[in-house]
């Protein structure tokens, strides 16, 4: 294993923290901490970068110890939240800072070793530009470059996405993925984005309030999610409570057909061009039910229909238990 | 930029490590070779409060190849600094001020003693008896005047020190506070020896009443009058005073009663390292040839008796002179001051 | 994003066990701690020390321990030394708050032209020579003042409680306005266009929106005032006549008495009113900064803000009044520096500059040395302890931070004072050094560029710092490659700052100067005290003008937007 958590605590105060967490990562893995803010994924990345010191348990990488170890000697780098690029640098300065300093180059050849990063980032041209006067997609890529200057065994990424406008925002996503699929690179990657962190990562740990609720695949936690907290925060689900039992099913997993006698009516309609998004109500249920298709956006408002459910998530029990169905 | 940085963390090391090992080291002294000028290359440190004094040093390095520093500073607060530094200063030599200030140093024995070969030309007056320290020469207290104030209020200048009592004079005299200048103290001790006790005492509360407020340095007087802010200026008389008189409409007056006065002292420091140096700067001093030069650099009485008056105080009736013994002003200091602060009060 | 040409830049991994196999002591590291160590050490030994050795003076007669000195220290008339005191600062302060607001108000509604000159000027008017200008005001309106009484026929006589009160208070005015006009700058204009747009007129909009908002901010101003006020003791000794305060009985006791015990007793006194009005100017200041936290200013640029007529043309006089007596002040100790003044008349001389030229150059140049040095020393002393304490949060330093604040509290002479008896012994024998004149004037002025560079870390992101370790610096490369750099114009004001304050500075050095090291300042207040008022003029006249040349070369060459910001 390239890197493993075992049983890390650290509390800030009582409610503020990690608990208890394991993880395991693998070379080449894209791994992503989701949660809500507040639920410790930062704290997680400070700690695997040794911003932090835990107050249990220890950070392996490569089969060492390496809890101890400060910032400066762990072959991790982190893309900040917001970039904490070097005001005070231009563009090539920055990217050549780790060079100079974790790679420990001489200053020339660390320029041109930078000047390649920057090329691997697209920002030919821009070498003497102070970061100050670059675009919000531009700080992001030398925020990159810089990381990736140092050949850290891991790279973190705090939200580095967040501050960029969507269409942007989509764009770099894809261009990430392709970069870490060409060069390999492990990535940890903190996001509080659904999408992203289904789109990207090839195994996702999500958080809550200090816990690591549940690590797997975006396959596994959308489909088939231990909680209904995990359930609830990636994608949209439906409770329903059938005879004596509560189960959670995706919108997408309700399949309607038209029938006069139909437990269900209608009572609105979103037609978003893909799918069209309906919210149907019996007596005491409402449900939200997406489908796709030409022909299935035909149901009119009052209409009345019955439902098939094709997959669904879990039985609440009691409480937070949920019963989670065999994988498939 | 970032070397910049660098240099400047490194400078502010070796500053530090400089401060802390501390840089005050003097250059060794070069032994002179001539036999005439032993002490060549040497360099003596004086503490000053001989107003022009400085004129003179030029000549006395010319003369003995000694190289002086000086800083001026009034006895009361080298009187101080010495307190403060447990008397381990680094200068050599005191030059001139207020011999209470010195009678005090010799008790808390800061002071080498060191009898001149030329003492014997010197009124033993002025001289502490065990050699602690000597005089050079003599300060008179009087007045000095502002001619045009004096006018536009109509009053004439005061002749005596009774004058000054005088009521007319209300608000236009300025005087030292005694606690802070030697010269003031020595006017207060002065007046006691020589009035005796009862008569001073009397005479001290009427010229009170006069006084707004006591100046707080010995200079200040002798500016203010200057300026025209007060009339009169109760002040020590050296050439300096007769020099306001130059650019200014002041005029510098004997008391026609008697005439308190101190010597302007100069001592050894207990610490030099320069003893042997120092002493020859006192013998020069106290020489023939060395009083005449510092009377040209201010114009004094001379300790010496062989030397003459300079012209400008040839008004000086020395028969007015104070019969004072400077060992009983010091011992009466604190007395004297505790009485005069609660006569006084506030000012 | 594309893939590199050759993937010999990936190959070229570092191999990181060896690295993380060294020692953790390792040289960069060693370095950090060497200089925290020099930073705590030389607080502790260069402030504590000396301040400790002061009370000591005052508890020890001859080495027996004796608490004599303060039996009577509350005596009737010390406490009436100490209600004067408390009385002429009071008064003081509340006025110099009071007109360095108009004056700030005045100036924060100029275009900003304007804006920049007054806070130009006020930043000259900083420079301010002490006992010099006290003496220009004299001659200006005293007993025979060139306006008072040449001008106007007036004899007035200035000396008393009046006196100083009037010379406190236009003292430090400049400071105060500088202060003030940085915190009206900081306001969220957007709040005056709100109090505005909902319907207040401009008078009520300055009454309940501008002034509550820069309300802490005008009360640590006026404590700060107020800590200056009581520790003075050069305007009451040439001004205050018979009317007697603490500071200046307490100085006077050590030259009268020659009892240094019985002063650094009275000294004591002055230490708890200063620290609680010192305390509260902290606690204001920073609830001041907790307050323009997180709001964006505005520029004021476009913004139509005029309070009513009467009110403009009162601020409009006070701060043109303001700028007209500096104007004489400074006009004054220049004509002082080539003129005779005979009983009122002037007379042009050169007499004054030929006594300087002969002797004093020197001095004037050590004041220099020992001004740049210190200016360089206390920035750098003061930054760091500020990453110490507040960036790095390592434990006991808050105290350490406010034992660096404590020679801005105490008066000047009491801190030389202590130098003076702690270091006159091996192995710590510095008396008659320059070095200690330049240990004194740095340490005194610690807290300036302390309190900067506190301002400046809370407006600097954290994960600079971070990036930078994670990019393989180490803390001491983080200070050299990244704080320093970013805090230049923190550096640049604190220099500025303590510069200008050692370049003048008398009580605190006046014991440490020996023939070997006398500086310009010390001479200026001997001739002034010997009443050579021409040749003092001229020190104070080269003095400014060195200080001014000083702080604009260090303006040009560290920066451009340093001379902008003020915190004090």
């Amino acid at each position: 294993m390239l890197l493993e958590l075992k049983g890390i605590t650290k509390l800030f105060d009582k409610d503020n923290g990690i608990r208890d967490f394991y993880l395991t990562v693998a070379e080449r893995e894209f791994i992503t901490l989701l949660g809500p803010s507040g639920c410790g994924k930062t704290t997680t990345l400070n700690l695997i970068g040794g911003f932090l010191q835990p107050d249990r348990g220890e950070i392996w990488i490569e089969g060492r110890d390496i809890t101890h170890l400060p910032p400066e000697k762990r072959p991790v780098s982190t893309v900040f939240q917001s970039y904490a690029l070097f005001p005070h640098l231009n563009v090539l300065e920055n990217v050549a800072y780790g060079i100079r300093f974790y790679r420990k180059e001489k200053k020339k050849q660390a320029l041109s070793l930078a000047r390649e990063y920057i090329n691997i980032v697209r920002l030919e041209g821009y070498e003497k530009s102070k970061v100050g006067n670059l675009s919000g997609g531009q700080q992001q890529r030398v925020a990159l470059a810089r990381a990736m200057a140092t050949n850290p065994r891991i790279l973190l990424l705090d939200e580095p996405l967040s501050n960029l406008d969507a269409s942007l925002r989509q764009s770099l996503r894809e261009e990430l993925k392709s970069l870490q699929r060409q060069l390999g690179i492990t990535m940890i990657f903190v996001t509080h984005d659904q999408s992203e962190a289904l789109s990207l990562s090839d195994r996702i740990v999500v958080m809550d309030k200090g816990y690591a609720i549940q690590i797997g695949t975006p396959r596994e936690i959308y489909f088939y999610p231990i909680s209904d907290y995990v359930a609830g925060f990636i994608g949209k689900s439906n409770i329903l409570t059938r005879v004596g039992e509560t189960i959670m099913v995706r919108p997408e997993d309700i399949k309607m057909a038209k029938n006069a006698q139909g437990d269900y009516t209608i009572s609105s309609i979103i037609f978003m061009g893909q799918h069209t998004e309906y919210i149907i109500s019996a007596e005491d249920t409402t449900l939200e039910v997406v489908v796709v298709g030409k022909e299935n956006s035909k149901f009119m408002q009052g209409d009345r229909v019955n439902v098939t459910i094709t997959h669904q998530l879990g039985q609440t029990g009691q409480g937070d238990r949920f019963v989670v169905p065999e994988l498939k | 930029m970032m070397k910049n940085w660098k240099l400047l963390i490194l400078a502010m090391m070796l500053v530090m490590a400089l401060a802390l090992t501390g840089c005050g080291k003097t250059e060794p002294a070069e032994q002179g070779k001539t036999d005439e000028k032993p002490f060549a290359g040497t360099t003596l440190e004086l503490l000053v409060a001989y107003g022009g004094a400085d004129k003179s040093f030029d000549a006395f390095t010319e003369a003995t190849g000694i190289k002086i520093e000086w800083l001026e500073m009034s006895t009361g607060s080298a009187l101080a600094k010495l307190q403060a530094e447990d008397g381990k200063t680094t200068a050599d030599i005191w030059f001139g001020g207020g011999v209470d200030s010195y009678l005090n140093a010799r008790d808390l024995g800061y002071l080498e003693a060191y009898k001149s070969p030329e003492l014997s030309a010197i009124d033993p007056q002025y001289v502490d008896k065990d050699g602690y320290f000597s005089g050079l020469a003599l300060v008179p207290a009087g007045f000095i005047v502002n001619e045009d104030i004096l006018k536009e209020k109509g009053l004439e200048a005061p002749k005596t020190w009774e004058d000054l009592a005088d009521p007319k004079y209300r608000g236009e005299i300025s005087m030292p506070n005694p606690a802070i200048s030697g010269t003031s103290y020595a006017i207060v001790s002065g007046l006691i020896q020589a009035w005796g006790e009862e008569k001073a005492w009397k005479y001290f509360e009427a010229f009170d009443s006069n006084i707004d407020f006591y100046a707080k340095g010995g200079g200040e007087p002798l500016e203010k009058v200057g300026a025209g802010e007060f009339a009169v200026g109760v002040v020590a008389i050296t050439g300096g005073t007769f020099n306001v008189g130059e650019t200014r409409p002041t005029r510098v007056v004997y008391p026609q009663d008697l005439i308190p006065w101190t010597p302007a002292p100069i001592a050894i420091f207990k610490n030099t390292k320069n003893l042997d140096a120092a002493k020859a700067l006192i013998d020069w001093y106290l020489s023939y040839d060395g009083q005449n030069i510092l009377r040209e650099a201010d114009a004094r009485i001379m300790a010496r008796s062989d030397v003459d008056a300079p012209e400008i105080m040839s008004g000086l009736d020395k028969s007015k002179l104070v019969k004072f013994d400077l060992e009983r002003m010091g011992k009466e200091r604190v007395v004297i001051l505790e009485k005069w602060k609660g006569l006084v009060g506030e000012k | 994003m594309r893939c590199p040409r050759n993937m010999t830049l990936l190959k070229n991994k570092i191999i990181w066990k060896g690295r993380g196999n060294k020692s953790p002591l390792s040289f960069d590291v060693l370095i950090d701690r060497v200089i925290l160590f020099l930073v705590v050490g030389s607080l502790l030994l260069f402030i504590l020390y000396p301040i400790f050795m002061v009370i000591s003076t005052s508890v020890y007669r001859h080495g027996v321990f004796s608490l004599d000195n303060y039996r009577d220290l509350l005596s009737p008339g010390n406490l009436k030394l100490i209600k004067n005191s408390l009385f002429v600062s009071t008064l003081s302060s509340v006025l110099g708050t009071f007109f360095a607001l108009c004056i700030a108000l005045y100036t924060f509604l100029q275009k900003e032209r304007i804006r920049a000159l007054i806070y130009r000027l006020l930043m000259i008017t900083l420079i301010s020579p002490p006992f010099v200008s006290a003496l220009a005001l004299i001659m200006l309106f005293g007993r025979r003042g060139l306006i008072t009484y040449n001008l106007l026929g007036l004899s007035v006589n200035p000396y008393g409680w009046q006196g100083i009160v009037l010379l406190q208070t236009l003292g430090l005015i400049s400071l105060a306005a500088i202060m003030l006009i940085s915190t009206l700058n900081a306001i969220d204009k957007r709040l005056i266009l709100a109090s505005r747009d909902l319907g207040a007129g401009t008078l009520q909009t300055l009454h309940r929106v501008i002034l509550p908002s820069i309300y802490p901010a005008i009360l640590s101003v006026l404590f700060l005032l107020f800590t200056i006020n009581m520790a003075d003791f050069g305007t009451p000794i040439i001004i205050g006549g018979k009317y007697k305060v603490l500071a200046t009985e307490a100085y006077m006791t050590i030259f009268s008495a020659a009892d240094l015990g019985k002063a650094a007793a009275m000294s004591v006194l002055l230490i708890p009113p200063a620290i609680i009005a010192f305390y509260f100017y902290r606690k204001n200041l920073e609830k001041n900064n907790s307050l323009a936290d997180g709001v964006k200013a505005l520029g004021g640029e476009g913004l139509d803000f005029r309070l009513p007529l009467f009110i403009r043309i009162a601020l409009g006089i006070i701060t043109g009044l303001f700028f007209f007596l500096m104007l004489l002040k400074y006009g004054n100790i220049f004509l002082s520096a080539v003129t005779i003044n005979v009983s009122g008349k002037l007379t042009f001389t050169w007499k004054h500059i030929e006594a300087f030229q002969f002797a004093y150059l020197p001095a004037v140049y050590r004041s220099l040395h020992i001004a740049v040095i210190a200016g360089i020393l206390a920035s750098v002393i003061g930054i760091l302890l500020s990453y110490y304490t507040h960036r790095r949060q390592l434990p006991l330093m808050k105290p350490i931070e406010f034992i660096a604040s404590l020679p801005y509290i105490i008066p000047g002479i009491f801190f030389g004072l202590g130098y003076i008896v702690g270091f006159n012994n091996h192995p710590l024998l510095l008396t008659g050094t320059t070095a200690i004149l330049v240990l004194n004037c740095t340490f005194r002025h610690i807290s300036v560029g302390n309190k900067a560079a506190n301002a400046a870390f809370e407006n600097l992101d954290r994960r600079l710092e971070m990036a930078a370790r994670d990019l393989g610096a180490s803390p001491v490369r983080i200070l050299t490659t990244v704080i320093f750099p970013l805090l230049k114009s923190t550096f640049l004001l604190s220099f500025i700052n303590t510069f200008t304050a050692c370049m003048t500075t008398v009580g605190a050095i006046i014991f440490l100067v020996s023939p070997r090291n006398v500086v310009a300042s010390v001479l200026m207040f001997k001739d002034i005290t010997n009443g050579h008022y021409g040749l003092g003029a001229v020190v104070a006249s080269v003095l400014i003008i060195v200080t001014v040349a000083v702080n604009l070369a260090a303006i040009k060459y560290l920066g451009r937007e340093g001379g902008k910001q003020y915190v004090a």
